[in-house]
């Protein structure tokens, strides 16, 4: 019991300086549980009726991405506690000098270790059990999900999962600890607080041409990518990688020497107030610090880009689902009329739905698809290479597409007589069909000659289809059609059409009503020319929603998940290393009050150095995160996204709010510590 | 001469009202411009209490201390600083510098708190720094320094400012006998060349043989006070203040 009492009394006595580790460690236990416990949540269930299967694919995403963010929270925690066992080595060895055991004095240790973790556990799991109904709350205003009759739900999975990864880490600190004791003789622990202040490389060139030769290398790569990242193919992406990373090292490890070099010949700035003494103490910090600042840099890299990435995808796809799905149904019937084929299967459309277009589109031995792009053709062959180049493209008349367009709230086309226009929404096919467009490409329909009425294709969708692209069609004026010398014949219809009934609960009823009846025609057949078609097709405005938001709330989570728990990680182990520096400090602050600086001296010099510790990784991870967004985008754009702009704001407002969460409690710790 | 230091009637009280300890008691004297005064005294009796008065870095319960006619106990916060940077230097036992600037850096920085333009500065680090004959050790940092040299750059931190007052807080308690002389010799020096008031705390009579007056305190009181004579060597000074604190450490009637 006196074992377990002084352990209390140590971690009392320590609760002022290591809040920021007991803080930490308790938000990381929230996280972990808030983000394993979501699948259960109730609103999962109401945002993704049908894709139940996104839910259950969040869940074990969430699952692997656990195990990494166990594994990086694992390292933060380690990498803390011996920071501050470290500080407390001479204490350690006032104990033994008493006469304590090593045996007893890793008892005590191992007594708090357990304390420590069992408490941040306990508070932790509570405040992730109500940040999860938070969260939930907060994912339905992100969704639009109606949030009455809520449950409050608590799931004994993600405690059990969150309860054992960290139970492990703990074990794992233990070890550290009791190893920390033992394997040191009396004196280097009584002696462990005289440290040797390290000097910066002697070697001044050295320092300064390592500086600039990483300068350079990085400024290579970073415009490299930053410039030229929509040309995926000029980039050696993982030369790049390679670069980035050695040089960031680089940068830091030779920083101390160079700016010291040079903030050191700026007189009138250096011989400033207490300017010498807080470039020294921050030239001095990188210099012991720079590995861990590098890889600080890389992570917060990491987590800038994953933020703004994640939310970029997020608001591209709502956009997308904004003006995606103007109907409740569309169909493509091909080889028949679809009015037709839904009354064979019984469908009462007048009754079912209260408003409808069903639109004729025709072929015509005249028109292919590889005919549309004229010259063009193969140089699209080389990156469609099973295309059908000779199959007949699909034609609508011009007064048909127009209704189509007045239904989905769009602009309607202008075309002459003897012109045409191509639509397609499908963004890899689309800079051929433009290049054809503006290069005049005719199209011969056996005398009479169409040409282009619009240089660019129009980027639109026939079918609602959410994410995946459809081929279009091509669009002539309805005499064109009309003439029989152009060899037109009807091959299908396009329906689009409103439920009669309104109610999101009835549309679901009715999308099963419909689903089922035309079921046998949504099987393959093989038509007479050896083709594979699809009778009719369907796309329902429901199935369409309900995929684009679980993918986007897949996006969402995991990109707060990883993000969060990076920033974190980063953020507070430079609050420790800032802290410890400062009880360093303390001595040094005296000293400066014995010369004369004055009180707001002195809280800017140290209000300077905790500013530089946080801004420095920042600022270097935000400029790789502006060249990597670039190359991301580049790769984005097949699927034609282009915009970060969202994204970049989501970004700064979370950063902003956990990282000068960080900034603001380290300062205000500091200035506690040395009292200024 | 004018009188730069006055310390009247000061009183100083630690403890709570059941407990009292008197550290300093009615104590009064003081110290006229471009003397070079040590205060002797057993452990306890109140000679750190004292200068931690005289620095502003305490506070006196009772009486009052003046400077150029100034009392310092009415300053506060801004006025504080300000007056600790231009009136008084600092030298401490253990040195306190900071280690991770070099010699030169550290006697500059408080002529860059004094808000003294940086072309000035370096002519001015060079100077003091002659003349405690640290010109070699400017680009070094503390550790790479002997204790002797450390102290010398104390000192040329604490002179560099011109101030009114230098306070020396057992300066030699950390030095071999060696370097304390050469400290010494340099205080002396400064005393002399730069004509600086030195006010010396020290329980090292060798140490204080280098003052021209020396006052002793016991129990926060002046016990006795010994003014160093013209033409009277150092050795026979010397002498005089070991005789003093061998009847200080204790009376022929306390011991029982």
């Amino acid at each position: 019991m006196k074992l377990f009492s002084l352990a209390l009394k140590n971690i009392k006595k320590c609760r002022g300086d290591y809040s920021i580790y007991f803080f930490t460690l308790i938000v990381g236990v929230a996280i972990f549980y808030m983000f394993n416990a979501i699948g259960s949540q109730e609103v999962m269930q109401r945002i993704a009726r049908s894709g139940n299967e996104n839910v259950q694919r969040l869940r074990s995403l969430i699952g692997v991405v656990s195990v990494m963010v166990a594994f990086v929270l694992g390292l933060l925690i380690i990498y803390a506690n011996n920071f501050l066992i470290k500080r407390r080595k001479k204490e350690f060895g006032i104990y033994m000098l008493l006469g304590m055991g090593k045996k007893k004095v890793s008892r005590i240790l191992i007594c708090e270790t357990c304390l420590v973790g069992l408490i941040s556990l306990g508070v932790g799991l509570i405040a992730g059990i109500f940040g999860s109904q938070f969260l939930s709350i907060l994912v339905c205003r992100m969704f639009e999900v109606d949030v009455t009759g809520f449950m409050f739900v608590i799931s004994g999975r993600a405690i059990l999962m969150t309860i054992i990864s960290f139970l492990v880490i703990f074990l794992v600190i233990m070890l550290f600890n009791t190893g920390t004791v033992a394997k040191n003789n009396l004196i280097d622990l009584i002696r462990a607080e005289k440290k040797n202040e390290k000097h910066i490389l002697k070697n001044k060139t050295l320092s300064v041409v390592l500086f600039v030769i990483s300068c350079a290398a990085l400024a290579t790569v970073l415009c490299l990518m930053g410039f030229f990242g929509n040309r995926l193919e000029m980039i050696p992406f993982f030369s790049c990688i390679a670069v980035g990373i050695v040089g960031t090292f680089l940068l830091f490890w030779s920083a101390a020497g160079f700016l010291q070099e040079a903030l050191g010949r700026a007189g009138s700035f250096y011989r400033k107030d207490l300017n010498s003494f807080v470039v020294r103490q921050f030239t001095g910090n990188i210099n012991t610090s720079a590995s861990s600042l590098a890889l600080i840099t890389l992570i917060l890299f990491v987590a800038l880009t994953f933020f703004s990435t994640g939310f970029s995808i997020r608001t591209y796809l709502n956009k997308r689902l904004g003006n995606a799905t103007p109907v409740d149904v569309t169909m493509f019937a091909e080889g028949a009329d679809a009015l037709d084929l839904m009354a064979q299967q019984n469908v009462e459309v007048d009754e079912m739905f209260d408003f409808y277009l069903n639109l004729p589109f025709y072929t015509s031995k005249y028109i292919t698809i590889g005919g549309t792009l004229g010259e063009f053709k193969d140089k699209a062959a080389q990156t469609f290479r099973a295309a059908r180049w000779d199959a007949r493209e699909n034609v609508m008349k011009l007064s048909d597409y127009n209704a189509l367009e007045r239904k989905y709230g769009r602009d309607e086309l202008k075309l002459d007589d003897d012109q045409y226009a191509i639509v397609c929404d499908f963004d890899l096919l689309n800079p051929f069909n433009e290049e054809a467009l503006k290069a005049g490409t005719k199209i011969d329909l056996g005398g009479r000659v169409l040409s282009p009425g619009y240089d660019k294709p129009i980027e639109e969708y026939i079918m609602m289809s959410g994410m995946t692209a459809y081929l279009g069609c091509l669009v002539v004026p309805d005499a064109v059609v009309e003439d029989a010398d152009c060899g037109f014949i009807k091959e299908g219809s396009v329906f689009a059409g409103d439920y009669r009934e309104k109610g999101r609960e009835i549309s679901y009823a009715l999308d099963e009503e419909l689903s089922e009846k035309l079921r046998i025609l949504s099987e393959p057949v093989i038509r007479e020319d050896g083709r594979k078609s699809y009778p009719l097709t369907m796309t329902l405005k429901n199935e369409i929603k309900d995929n684009s938001v679980g993918t986007s709330v897949i996006v969402v989570f995991l990109v707060l998940y990883i993000g969060i728990v990076f920033v974190i990680a980063c953020a507070a182990i430079i609050a420790l290393k800032v802290l410890s520096d400062s009880i360093d400090s303390i001595r040094k602050y005296e000293i400066l009050t014995r010369i004369g600086a004055d009180g707001q001296m002195k809280r800017k010099a140290l209000f300077a150095q905790v500013m530089m510790n946080f801004l420095i990784p920042l600022c270097i991870a935000s400029v790789y995160t502006w060249s990597g967004l670039s190359y991301i985008k580049g790769l984005l754009r097949a699927f034609g996204m282009v915009k970060m702009g969202a994204g970049i704001v989501m970004t700064t407002v979370i950063m902003l709010i956990i990282y000068g969460g960080y900034f603001i409690t380290t300062y205000e710790g500091c200035k506690r510590i040395v009292k200024v | 001469m004018s009188k730069l230091l006055e310390v009247i009637h000061a009183e100083k009280y630690y403890g709570n009202k059941g407990n009292l300890t008197a550290a300093l008691n009615d104590l009064s004297f003081s110290v006229d411009e471009g003397e070079f005064v040590g205060i002797m005294g057993a452990s306890g009796s109140g000679k750190t209490t004292l200068l931690n008065c005289i620095s502003t870095i305490d506070k006196l319960s009772a009486g009052k201390v003046l400077l150029s006619g100034q009392n310092i106990n009415e300053l506060k916060g801004k006025q504080l600083d300000r007056f600790r940077s231009h009136k008084l230097g600092f030298i401490f036992q253990d040195f306190n510098l900071l280690d991770t600037m070099t010699a030169e850096e550290n006697i500059a920085l408080s002529l860059s708190i004094k808000g003294v333009p940086a072309k000035e500065i370096r002519e001015k680090v060079e100077k003091a720094a002659e003349t405690l004959g640290i010109s070699q050790q400017l680009s070094k940092f503390p550790s790479e320094m002997s204790g002797g040299q450390k102290q010398r750059v104390a000192a040329a931190r604490a002179v560099v400012t011109d101030p009114e007052l230098v306070l020396a807080d057992e300066p030699t308690g950390a030095l071999d006998s060696k370097a304390s002389k050469s400290l010494m010799e340099s205080l002396r020096k400064l005393n002399e060349t730069r004509n600086a008031t030195i006010l010396m705390v020290t329980h090292d009579s060798f140490s204080a043989s280098y003052a021209g007056r020396i006052i002793f305190i016991k129990d926060g009181k002046i016990f006795t006070e010994i003014l160093r004579e013209e033409n009277e060597t150092r050795k026979d000074f010397f002498k005089r203040i070991v005789d003093v604190t061998s009847v200080l450490g204790g009376e022929l009637d306390e011991v029982v």
